[in-house]
């Protein structure tokens, strides 16, 4: 192995706690996210030469499993309501548990974005990747990205100030 | 000057211009109605990145370690994952050539009672029918208290658009033709198999979707997608469904 592999291969390895987090953040499951990226690393080693310069390996990879993931989403369109919903409280970490139910009901209105606007949501607010290089991952105008996102905000705001109306009339 | 949701979304992404920032941290001294909006902004950006923080704490699988190594197996491999026989009895020879000795098929088409055979599956003119460890396990075992090492185990149960009772099962025996998933569904006395995939990864314990904790190729959910009414029976639906005889 050249050591240029080498080192394209340790910084797959110091990628993967990001790329399984956009995983999650896309797909809303364990299980699909760690296959989507676990298919991204392999098409990454294989089609190395097509990652261009001067686009940074995080980009490369999260366009590689947009990609895949959309792929996926054609073939089982409807598959998602059959698996097992991921449990609450499944975290590492010692979050409050008023924060894992945020978190859950924030990880649940994400569920409900369409695909275009989860995945906008998932490099801007989630991976922090500014407008220019989200945009370029997806390939398409900022002006686009940013009008997805603004949609999927309104959006996701909705569906947190129900579930928090929701919360308020359980605990009165 | 009014500023609207847009610019307040890229101003707490930080991605406005310096001049059209200086103008909105101007206004927000006299304004407390866009300092609520901007706060609002703010605190969804805060919630959206906590929430999904904790994943970057969780074990690192060692599938992904080996895949970005480049220690995992062939990748074409992978990507085709699950191979596949949906069941008909055209393709009963082929199913039972793949499965070798998992598959008793019954020349005779009389069906033979469970003690006689330790095959999990046996053909008749119409299709597959569970036998043996596979019939019993769809007859008694519950997902909620089954264990871990049954030698089949259950997944989802559900009721079908046809009215049966129909459930998805692994078998752990790891036989020549690697692991196997499949469902069945419950028509008069019978277990009759709808859909085997087998897993053509011998011995990878990983990568498989997972369904209720078992493994279960993509093919059985998607017979499972195709047929399921509602929503999969819960553990109490599940028991009372067992205790029926699975009639309903």
């Amino acid at each position: 192995m050249t050591q240029a592999e080498q080192q394209f291969r340790a910084e797959l390895v110091s990628l993967l706690p990001r790329l399984r987090r956009f995983g999650r953040a896309i797909t809303g499951h364990r299980q699909d996210a760690d296959d989507l990226v676990q298919m991204a690393l392999e098409r990454a080693l294989t089609r190395r030469e097509q990652w261009g310069a001067g686009t940074r390996l995080a980009s490369w990879l999260f366009r590689i499993m947009q990609n895949l993931w959309i792929d996926e989403l054609r073939a089982r369109s409807r598959r998602d309501r059959v698996f097992a919903p991921e449990e609450a409280g499944e975290h590492v970490g010692d979050a409050s548990a008023e924060r894992q139910i945020d978190s859950l009901a924030v990880r649940k209105a994400m569920e409900r974005l369409n695909d275009d606007q989860r995945v906008a949501v998932g490099l801007v607010l989630v991976e922090g990747l500014p407008y220019k290089e989200a945009a370029a991952v997806l390939d398409i105008p900022i002006g686009t990205l940013t009008s997805r996102l603004a949609r999927a905000r309104e959006q996701l705001q909705l569906l947190l100030d129900d579930f928090g109306r929701a919360k308020g009339m359980e605990t009165p | 000057m009014t500023f609207t949701d847009d610019v307040l979304m890229a101003y707490v992404d930080r991605e406005l211009d310096a001049q059209t920032r200086a103008a909105i941290d101007a206004a927000l001294a006299q304004d407390p109605g866009l300092a609520a909006r901007l706060e609002r902004q703010r605190k969804l950006r805060l919630a959206v990145h906590a929430a999904y923080e904790p994943v970057l704490a969780e074990p690192m699988p060692q599938r992904l370690l080996d895949a970005a190594r480049g220690a995992a197996a062939a990748p074409a491999r992978v990507a085709r994952r699950w191979s596949w026989f949906e069941w008909s009895a055209m393709a009963a020879s082929v199913v039972v050539g793949v499965l070798a000795g998992g598959v008793l098929l019954d020349e005779s088409r009389r069906v033979p009672p469970v003690a006689e055979t330790t095959a999990d599956f046996v053909a008749d003119r119409t299709g597959m029918l569970a036998r043996g460890a596979l019939a019993h396990a769809l007859a008694e075992q519950l997902a909620s208290t089954q264990a871990a090492e049954a030698p089949v185990r259950v997944g989802l149960s559900f009721v079908s658009a046809a009215g049966e009772y129909c459930r998805t099962f692994t078998l752990a025996q790891d036989s020549a033709a690697g692991r196997l998933g499949g469902l069945a569904c419950r028509r008069g006395e019978e277990w009759r198999v709808q859909v085997v995939a087998q897993d053509d990864r011998r011995g990878a314990a990983t990568g498989a979707y997972r369904m209720a904790g078992i493994e279960m190729p993509s093919p059985v959910l998607r017979a499972v997608e195709d047929r399921i009414q509602g929503a999969a029976l819960d553990a109490e639906a599940e028991r009372a469904a067992q205790r029926r005889g699975w009639v309903r």
